[in-house]
């Protein structure tokens, strides 16, 4: 079992680590655990959960519009450098990261001066389908980056719910927070 | 890697079995996900009861790895035994949980502070050596957790590195720590 021991064995050593590896493997809890376990799967998402995410998306949504508006008026107008900031394709890890970073930071303004505009009409719905588009986009990147996370996992369960199950307009005036 | 975990795979007696229960599962039929429970949930709470230390810790642990264990299914790649997969899961939301209790000390504790653990010991692992679980519940928890998963469990060292996120030889260092702390308690 374990052969890569780090130092050669006393014999004492030896006895303690067999005893060790013979310990009793199993153990009955004191009382079913299974109950509460299956009440917890058997919810489909935590309602205060999938409020986040719905408010997220939808926060996302607008903030897409805004930055392909926001990129759309740097191009008219000769604005270049605006237009340069577009993700570049980084060629290691870090600089990956680093993308990630940056590009997040702008979607994180751009979500922030939405929140503080009134939206035109039907631009909500607009921007809740392309945003989640995106979003769902990006989750699945996410479980491509990490399979076994669980949150990751969830993320994207969330997101593609939201795409399945269109959502009635929100009340105005909600802030949105970060 | 393929994990050393050949002690683990004992809990299911028909492998074919398991993975039809597996798939079943991942298709979200929770009376799958139940009777994998039945048949694992014995050697994620000795785990859990020897990783915390604590019966409702533990009792936590099982049912929290078990939740997690629901929702990651779909990452769930069979390259290695649902058994060995569970395991792993169930340390990490230990280290998850444990990771904002990082005020603990590097010492031997009071055996007496292990009482109540010992307790749910002889209760839960009646064929067990109290002695030496008493020794290992003794032991600082940054050299008692990769004894119990190198010596109890049976992981390689590069496992324990990557469950724990820790450097290989950090490992290697607190087992053998950890051993050494062992021949001293447990010296006639």
């Amino acid at each position: 079992m374990m052969d890569d021991d780090v130092v050669n064995d006393s014999p004492e050593e030896s006895e303690i680590l067999r005893r060790l590896a013979d310990l009793p493997l199993e153990a009955e809890p004191a009382r079913d655990l299974w109950p509460e376990v299956a009440a917890r799967i058997a919810r489909p998402e935590h309602p205060a959960a999938r409020s986040r995410y719905r408010v997220f998306a939808q926060a996302a949504a607008a903030a897409l519009l805004l930055f392909a508006g926001g990129v759309a008026v740097g191009h008219r107008w000769g604005a270049a450098e605006r237009a340069a900031s577009g993700v570049r394709l980084a060629r290691d890890p870090l600089a990956a990261a680093a993308e990630v970073q940056r590009t997040g930071t702008e979607y994180v303004a751009a979500l922030r001066s939405l929140a503080e505009c009134t939206p035109g009409p039907g631009t909500r719905e607009q921007g809740r389908e392309a945003a989640l588009a995106a979003f769902y986009g990006a989750a699945h990147e996410l479980v491509r980056l990490a399979p076994g996370d669980a949150g990751a996992n969830e993320i994207l369960d969330a997101v593609s719910s939201c795409r399945e199950a269109p959502r009635p307009e929100r009340p105005q005036g909600r802030t949105v927070r970060f | 890697m393929e994990p050393a975990l050949d002690r683990m795979d004992d809990a299911v007696a028909d492998p074919q079995v398991g993975e039809l229960l597996v798939a079943r599962a991942r298709r979200r039929d929770p009376q799958a996900f139940e009777e994998l429970y039945r048949q694992h949930h014995r050697r994620i709470y000795a785990l859990a009861l020897r990783l915390t230390r604590d019966r409702v810790r533990a009792e936590e642990l099982t049912q929290d790895a078990f939740v997690r264990a629901w929702q990651a299914l779909a990452g769930f790649r069979s390259e290695s035994s649902f058994a060995t997969w569970l395991h792993g899961l169930a340390v990490r939301v230990f280290r998850e949980q444990t990771r904002a209790e990082k005020r603990r000390t590097e010492r031997f504790e009071p055996a007496d502070n292990l009482e109540t653990y010992l307790v749910e010991v002889r209760r839960a692992l009646p064929e067990t050596s109290l002695t030496l679980e008493k020794a290992v519940a003794g032991l600082p928890e940054g050299a008692r957790i990769p004894l119990v998963l190198y010596a109890v469990e049976g992981y390689r060292y590069e496992e324990i590195a990557r469950l724990l996120g820790v450097a290989l030889g950090t490992v290697k260092a607190q087992i053998h720590r950890a051993r050494r702390l062992l021949m001293e308690v447990l010296k006639p």
